[in-house]
């Protein structure tokens, strides 16, 4: 299957021009690796006209904060190997979930401000 | 209708509100800064810096728990066997990476609560030299501790010299400071903390407010 969209390539670089020319490059190297490269007539540059067509589509045409927050958040994701989340869309249930979700990491009870504070102090 | 302050909440009082009420000492305190959130008194600022702690924090707890699984009585030798298996390695990073995904899944899903650090911040020199400046302008203090066995958390004694305690040098510190830092430079009023050193961070109009919680 055609990985299409590299994000956590795009999101190194939270410029949306340079988000944009990073994995359309990505994509393009790609494609023409795929059908070789043979010219602007050649299935290459259909192929790649078309993958930039719904990228254009895909990527904000605005850095407003809303966006820039919801890149921050799936760089963040990347990081982990979650996947992404769409934008505006929200859990609003988040904070409860969060609540005791790693209870299950320890058996007993510990002091971890006391745990953080050795490890700043190490 | 008015704007919440933002707040930049320390990797405390994240790893203990995640850990929960049955596990961690300062857990009321967390829950009760989280109930405010969600009531819109502040919003959490959640700093990359805070979250590699935090996973490093995780690290720490699933070592000392596997380490507690383990059989009792294992000599240093065996120890180090189990400590340089692939088996521990991987089961360390499978739980800590799992409880980190867990906490990274709940933040990132509620940008009205939660606000992720800004990749356009740059941090500068003169910062870290104020922070050199404050830990230079104060000695912290000294504190005792009995020696307690690391498995099961008794009292022990040196079987050579005797000793039961240990001394130990306690101060606020560089990541203390290079959280107020970060916190200030992201434009936070406030920096939420349960961590009792920080109070002997002085006060400065130009940086975010200190507040400890207990």
């Amino acid at each position: 299957m055609y990985r299409l969209l590299d994000l956590s390539l795009a999101l190194e670089n939270l410029d949306l021009g340079k988000v944009a020319s990073a994995v359309l490059t990505k994509s393009f190297s790609f494609v023409q690796g795929f059908f070789g490269d043979t010219g602007e007539t050649s299935p290459s540059f259909i192929a790649s006209a078309v993958l930039a067509n719904s990228l254009r589509q895909l990527i904000p045409k605005e850095m407003t904060p809303e966006v820039t927050d919801y890149l921050s958040r799936t760089a963040l994701r990347s990081i982990v190997g979650l996947s992404p989340i769409k934008i505006g869309s929200r859990d609003k249930d988040a904070i409860t979930k969060l609540k005791g979700s790693i209870s299950w990491l320890t058996k007993e009870k510990i002091d971890v401000t006391e745990i953080i504070r050795e490890m700043r102090e190490s | 209708m008015s704007v919440s302050p933002l707040a930049y909440v320390d990797t405390n009082l994240f790893v203990s509100y995640a850990l929960g009420e049955e596990r961690d000492a300062g857990f009321q305190i967390a829950q009760k800064l989280f109930d405010e959130v969600s009531q819109g008194k502040y919003v959490v600022l959640v700093s990359h810096f805070a979250l590699s702690e935090t996973l490093h924090a995780l690290r720490n707890i699933a070592t000392v728990q596997i380490f507690k699984e383990a059989n009792n009585g294992l000599s240093q030798a065996e120890l180090w066997n189990l400590a340089k298996s692939e088996r521990f390695r991987q089961e360390v990073n499978d739980r800590s990476l799992k409880a980190f995904k867990a906490i990274i899944e709940c933040i990132t899903n509620d940008p009205k609560h939660f606000r992720i650090g800004d990749f356009k911040t740059v941090y500068s020199e003169e910062m870290f030299y104020k922070a050199l400046k404050t830990l230079s302008e104060g000695l912290g203090e000294f504190r005792v501790y009995p020696v307690r066995c690391p498995k099961c958390d008794s009292r022990i004694t040196c079987d050579r010299c005797g000793s039961d305690s240990v001394i130990a040098y306690k101060s606020v510190n560089a990541p203390d400071l290079t959280h107020l830092l970060i916190s200030t430079s992201l434009g936070c009023k406030y920096l939420l903390t349960m961590d009792k050193y920080f109070s002997k961070i002085p006060k400065n109009d130009t940086q975010s407010e200190i507040i400890i919680l207990s």
